[in-house]
């Protein structure tokens, strides 16, 4: 049989085969996403990747805890009716508030999620296993999707409630602005998609987690800045053009849109700000939406464009 | 190894016309070949084609042309329902450093498809296996090489393949760390009932774990087959005394052997005899003589000459 083990040689127990279930690719696919959902909060990784993930889902909550105390405060210390119905941040304008910290956690994650792998080589060992490429590419961007809602979708319910506990006549309040909800849950996912598609397509061309993060920051913040000096000088039409190609702009847009809250509209030389910008340039509603699922489909299609040469 | 039992299988990959062409680069040119099931060597020099042919099996690149079954299964068609079925081990570095082996290789076990409860029982016994046992809970980025070597090969195990394919093993081990990866190959071959299929460029390894062998050079089948007939026994009995070598070899020239002295060594051809014969013929003269026997032998080839006379 086996002569006496040296150190650190292997101990032979008795192998034992397997023949229970193989749960096969949506279940791979599970598993992966939840793995880099965790990542996205730099779970399971270093300190610095939790400092900064709750660090700016904290940022992001901040609205959100501001609306919970008013709503305490209106149910228990002032005297009914006071402030009634105040809400701290209206649902379409919570993103102008919350863009830029998406923007800096897209940047600071994404690399977590695709860098990482790229970075070790472990893609092979992915690849290697019964997923289609698109189906990696897929859980990463659904992966980020989902941890953004913790800045979205999770401040905006809490907003919610607090509104709602902070109402003189709850059932009033909650029959007036229930008609939010579909919106807020709808909005969250697709402004979050926005931000994590392409955020995922830039970190899979940046190996280097720095190159990554600058990369990321100025696709999103540059065009930003640039959109709105520019759209202001330009024509109607082509002002149109340089919005629908900025993903701030149009997942601003599409929220104005899904809680049918477009800005006054204004001539676009004296329109102030994106959300006026947006207004300004009367696109159909249904534009917008379809600009920001392109946005979506042509970052996901170019990254798993961008996996197809991979090894 | 397999001694004494022949079992007739299908061949775990087989290869028809098999051929991969890169712009300007013909990197496996019409392969055609049944690998057997066992423990089987891909030889070539590096460059030949080896990592080409594994990633086409384990279908990540398409073939230019010609077909290949894995398993019984079309890469082309099947790749997932492949990828099921079989590990793989990359030669390079492949691993995340801020992951505990632990929690990669169960997350490499769910990833093929093992329920979470499984994925974790089959995790510690499978690093148990390959002898990690408390370093399994650091940090992978802190392991020597001999370590993540086992893990890579513990990410490949997990999920019971039937099919292993291991790219260069051995990479980078030191001696006692390369022994210990052979013997655990050879033990995945024969015990564990796992086909392997291990590319490798030194022969010495491959003569040692492998049971048939598949030779490249320049994306080109050189030859197939059981190692035996690679490493078969040559026409030669080797006799080697302590003393008197001259006296020994004057007497089997006498006795009608064709014999010659090569140094200490008296060699006896064995071609159009009957092996068993000569060798009493030769163990009589030794004891008729008195000498002090070191040893006969049937001398081997071994891969090293193969590839000498290439």
């Amino acid at each position: 049989m086996q002569p006496p083990a040296r150190s650190g040689e292997i101990y032979d127990l008795g192998y034992r085969n397997y023949d229970g279930p193989r749960l096969g690719r949506r279940y791979a696919i599970r598993s992966l996403t939840t793995l880099s959902l965790r990542n996205t909060f730099g779970l399971g990784r270093g300190a610095w990747p939790k400092v900064i993930a709750f660090t700016l889902v904290g940022f992001a909550m901040v609205p959100a805890l501001v609306q919970l105390v008013i709503g305490a405060l209106q149910a228990f210390v002032f005297d009914a009716g006071q402030g009634d119905g105040y809400q701290f941040v209206r649902p379409e304008e919570y993103y102008g508030f919350v863009q830029v910290i998406l923007v800096l956690f897209v940047a600071a994650m994404a690399s977590e999620l695709v860098g990482n792998d790229r970075k070790n080589n472990t893609l092979p060992l992915y690849f290697s296993r019964p997923i289609h490429r698109s189906d990696y590419v897929l859980a990463k961007v659904g992966a980020l999707t989902l941890g953004l809602q913790m800045l979205t979708l999770v401040p905006q319910l809490l907003m919610f409630l607090g509104s709602w506990f902070g109402a003189s006549d709850q059932s009033a309040w909650f029959a007036d602005n229930i008609g939010d909800l579909p919106a807020i849950v709808v909005s969250s996912v697709l402004f979050s998609a926005e931000f994590a598609a392409i955020a995922i397509l830039i970190a899979t061309f940046a190996n280097r987690r720095a190159f990554a993060l600058v990369s990321i920051l100025g696709a999103f913040l540059l065009t930003l800045m640039t959109t709105a000096i520019v759209a202001d000088l330009l024509p109607r039409s082509a002002a149109r053009v340089v919005m629908l190609l900025s993903p701030i702009y149009v997942a601003r847009a599409v929220t104005f849109v899904l809680f049918d809250a477009m800005p006054r509209v204004r001539p676009i030389e004296f329109a102030e700000g994106p959300g006026e910008q947006i207004a300004a340039v009367e696109l159909p509603g249904l534009v917008w939406v379809a600009a920001l699922l392109a946005h979506v489909a042509i970052a996901v299609a170019f990254a798993i464009r961008r996996y197809r040469d991979t090894i | 190894m397999m001694a004494g039992v022949t079992v007739v299988r299908q061949p775990v990959v087989s290869l028809r016309g098999l051929t991969k062409e890169y712009p300007g680069v013909l990197a496996l040119d019409g392969l055609v070949a049944d690998v057997p099931a066992g423990v089987v060597g891909l030889i070539g020099a590096n460059g030949a084609g080896k990592s080409t042919l594994m990633k086409i099996l384990l279908g990540l690149i398409p073939a230019s042309r010609g077909e290949a079954t894995v398993l019984g299964y079309d890469p082309k068609t099947d790749g997932l329902k492949i990828r099921e079925m079989i590990g793989y081990m990359p030669e390079h570095d492949c691993l995340p450093t801020d992951m505990s082996a632990t929690h990669f290789v169960m997350h490499m076990a769910r990833m093929s498809g093992l329920p979470p409860k499984e994925a974790r029982e089959r995790t510690a016994e499978t690093l148990r296996h390959v002898g990690l046992f408390e370093e399994r809970y650091r940090h992978i980025g802190g392991y020597s090489t001999g370590m993540k070597q086992r893990v890579k090969l513990a990410q490949a195990l997990v999920h019971d393949p039937k099919l292993l394919f291991l790219d260069e093993p051995t990479n980078g081990l030191d001696p006692n760390g390369r022994d210990d990866m052979l013997g655990l190959i050879e033990r995945t071959g024969s015990q564990f009932g796992i086909s392997v299929i291990m590319s490798s460029h030194l022969l010495g390894e491959i003569e040692s774990v492998c049971s048939a062998l598949v030779v490249i050079d320049a994306g080109q089948l050189v030859q197939a087959g059981a190692i035996d007939d690679f490493t078969g026994a040559s026409g030669v009995l080797v006799v080697e005394v302590d003393r008197d070598h001259e006296l020994l070899h004057q007497r089997l020239v006498a006795a009608g052997l064709t014999a010659e002295l090569a140094g200490n060594d008296v060699v006896v051809t064995l071609e159009g005899t009957e092996p068993g014969t000569v060798q009493r013929t030769v163990l009589t003269h030794v004891a008729d003589l008195q000498l002090p026997l070191v040893r006969v032998a049937r001398q081997r080839h071994t891969l090293t000459d193969l590839f000498r006379t290439r």
